[in-house]
């Protein structure tokens, strides 16, 4: 048997349910070191609710998973503390702190580690170019910039500590079709110098098959299909292929 | 089953709910404080975010809780004045009423119900906002405690800035006092301030503070509680702020009436 490397994220027969709401039941991934993976699924189909149980901000009531071989619960404050320092997040709404500027979003992290701001603020500056930002930014308000640009500042803060595993929750969402192809080129550079793992969440088809290595399909709570994104473009299964192609009628009802 | 339940017994289930619901929420609440003291540990505090916080609620709250205390103590005189039957009796016993009622009552109330009002609802607020645009997450994310980075300040400065807010109040109340005495009740200002000053003892100043520490804590874990809980978009923010305001005033007067017992 050859001996594959321990995967980067697993998930294991994921069940969880608001109330009466069921959202995951029986989700199965597993995320190899290195790839990038790409989840598909309609809105509401719980995309966002799987990361947040990779991050552990959400506890999954039956199944388990694994991040790095370690069980992410925010109750467990400084091995989660730990985790977090290799996971990076780019929320859906950018979730920047409007209380603070550009720089001290980015550099968050660095300042409460205790780094000096001088340093602190270079790093961040450093970022900043990195997903192409003007330094003029760095001193604005969260609040003054555009949709656009808000998503490269989460961006910069989510690698401020250059991360192992970047989780991405629909980067590309509501953006003009030329910004959500900087950005998708600005994930794929970041793959390359941050040599990292990523899990991209989306419903942007031509973002998927840029991006992607693998994908994973989410219907009903579990992982209808998964697999190289070639074989992916090219599956007979009908749920996959009405989603692919983004027709209203199939087998999938448009439920809203 | 709620349908089922038999008309005559309809009031009793809801009283059972609302018991179940209020040892529901002191529960959750006794979790929070929990955590909160979990995030105290020997590690450094945020020193900007709590210096922050003491200037927001201490000195912000100046002006606010002062005019409060200040006219408030006018009215104490006034009314006393009169309930004393306005002769000798009122003119020895003034001072010992208005510094009374404000060191043990009238104080740490009215200056807990105002922070309560300003401090509590823009904290409730605050934090209620970052929890529905995820900035919370976004703390965690970035391998940061929430509740040593954004609650640990808040509550603390509650606690401590409120009792300082308290003897504050108290001066400005009894010189309220003192002002309607002389102004216009025509009586001796050193007469007022001798029966203020000789009244007061140890016990009513201790419970003064216990009560303003009492109260500030109170407030704190209000706001953030709730905010820190709130859910749904904007009008999960207006009804956690809402909530804050209502719980903690709540939550003052009761302990307030636990905190006098224990002292009579
Ligand atoms: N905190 C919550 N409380 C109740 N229901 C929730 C909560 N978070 C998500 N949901 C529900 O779970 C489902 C999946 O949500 P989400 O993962 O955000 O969808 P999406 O795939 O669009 O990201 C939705 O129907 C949503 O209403
Ligand atoms: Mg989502």
């Amino acid at each position: 048997m050859v001996q594959t490397p321990a995967p980067a994220i697993e998930l294991n027969n994921l069940h969880l349910a608001f109330g009466p709401k069921v959202v995951l039941q029986g989700a199965s991934l597993s995320v190899a070191k290195g790839d990038i993976q790409v989840v598909l699924g309609g809105s509401g189909s719980g995309k966002s609710v799987l990361l947040r149980c990779i991050l552990g901000l959400l506890q999954p009531t039956q199944g388990s998973v694994k991040v790095f071989g370690q069980t992410p619960d925010v109750g467990n404050i400084s091995a989660h503390a730990a985790l977090m320092a290799k996971c990076g997040m780019l929320f859906q709404n950018s979730a920047l702190f409007d209380s603070m500027t550009i720089w001290e979003n980015v550099a968050f992290s660095l300042l409460q580690k205790g780094q000096t701001t001088g340093q602190a603020k270079q790093v961040a500056m450093e970022k900043l170019s990195m997903v192409g930002l003007a330094s003029r930014v760095a001193d604005l308000f969260p609040a003054e910039l555009s949709g656009g640009m808000k998503k490269r500042a989460a961006l910069a803060r989510a690698i401020c500590g250059n991360p192992e595993l970047i989780l991405y929750d629909e980067p590309t969402t509501g953006l003009d079709p030329i910004t959500a192809d900087v950005i998708n080129d600005l994930i794929l550079k970041l793959q390359k110098e941050l040599k990292c793992t990523s899990v991209v969440i989306t419903h942007d088809m031509a973002s998927a098959f840029k991006l992607a290595d693998r994908m994973a399909f989410l219907y009903q709570g579990k992982f209808l299909a998964e697999g190289p994104a070639v074989e992916f473009e090219k599956s007979q299964n009908p749920y996959v292929r009405q989603f692919v192609e983004g027709r209203a009628t199939g087998p999938i009802a448009a439920t809203l | 089953m709620p349908t089922t339940t038999p008309a005559l017994l309809r009031p009793l289930a809801e009283l059972g709910g609302a018991v179940l619901w209020l040892v529901r929420e002191i529960g959750k609440l006794t979790l929070f404080t929990g955590k909160l003291v979990q995030a105290m540990g020997p590690r450094n505090f945020c020193r900007t975010s709590l210096t922050e916080q003491f200037v927001f609620v201490g000195v912000g709250s100046l002006p606010l809780v002062l005019m409060t205390a200040l006219f408030t103590g006018g009215v104490v005189a006034l009314q006393s004045h009169h309930g004393l039957g306005g002769g000798v009796l009122a003119n020895t016993q003034l001072g010992k009423l208005v510094a009374l009622s404000m060191l043990r009552e009238l104080g740490p109330v009215l200056a807990g119900l105002m922070l309560a009002s300003r401090v509590g609802a823009a904290m409730a607020a605050e934090l209620g906002t970052m929890r529905v645009t995820e900035q919370i997450d976004a703390l965690i994310t970035l391998a940061t405690n929430p509740m040593r980075y954004l609650v640990l300040p808040r509550v603390l400065a509650c606690l401590l800035m409120l009792p300082l807010l308290v003897m504050l109040a108290n001066t400005l109340g009894i010189i309220g006092g003192y002002l309607v005495a002389v102004q216009s009740l025509g009586q001796d200002g050193q007469a007022f301030l001798d029966a203020a000053f000789g009244a007061i003892t140890s016990e009513d100043l201790m419970m003064g503070m216990i009560k303003a520490a009492v109260f500030g804590f109170l407030v704190g874990l209000m706001a953030t509680y709730h905010g820190f809980n709130a859910s749904m978009g904007a009008a999960g923010v207006g009804t956690a702020t809402t909530r804050a305001v209502m719980y903690s005033s709540v939550a003052i007067l009761i302990s307030d009436y636990f905190i006098t017992a224990a002292f009579v």
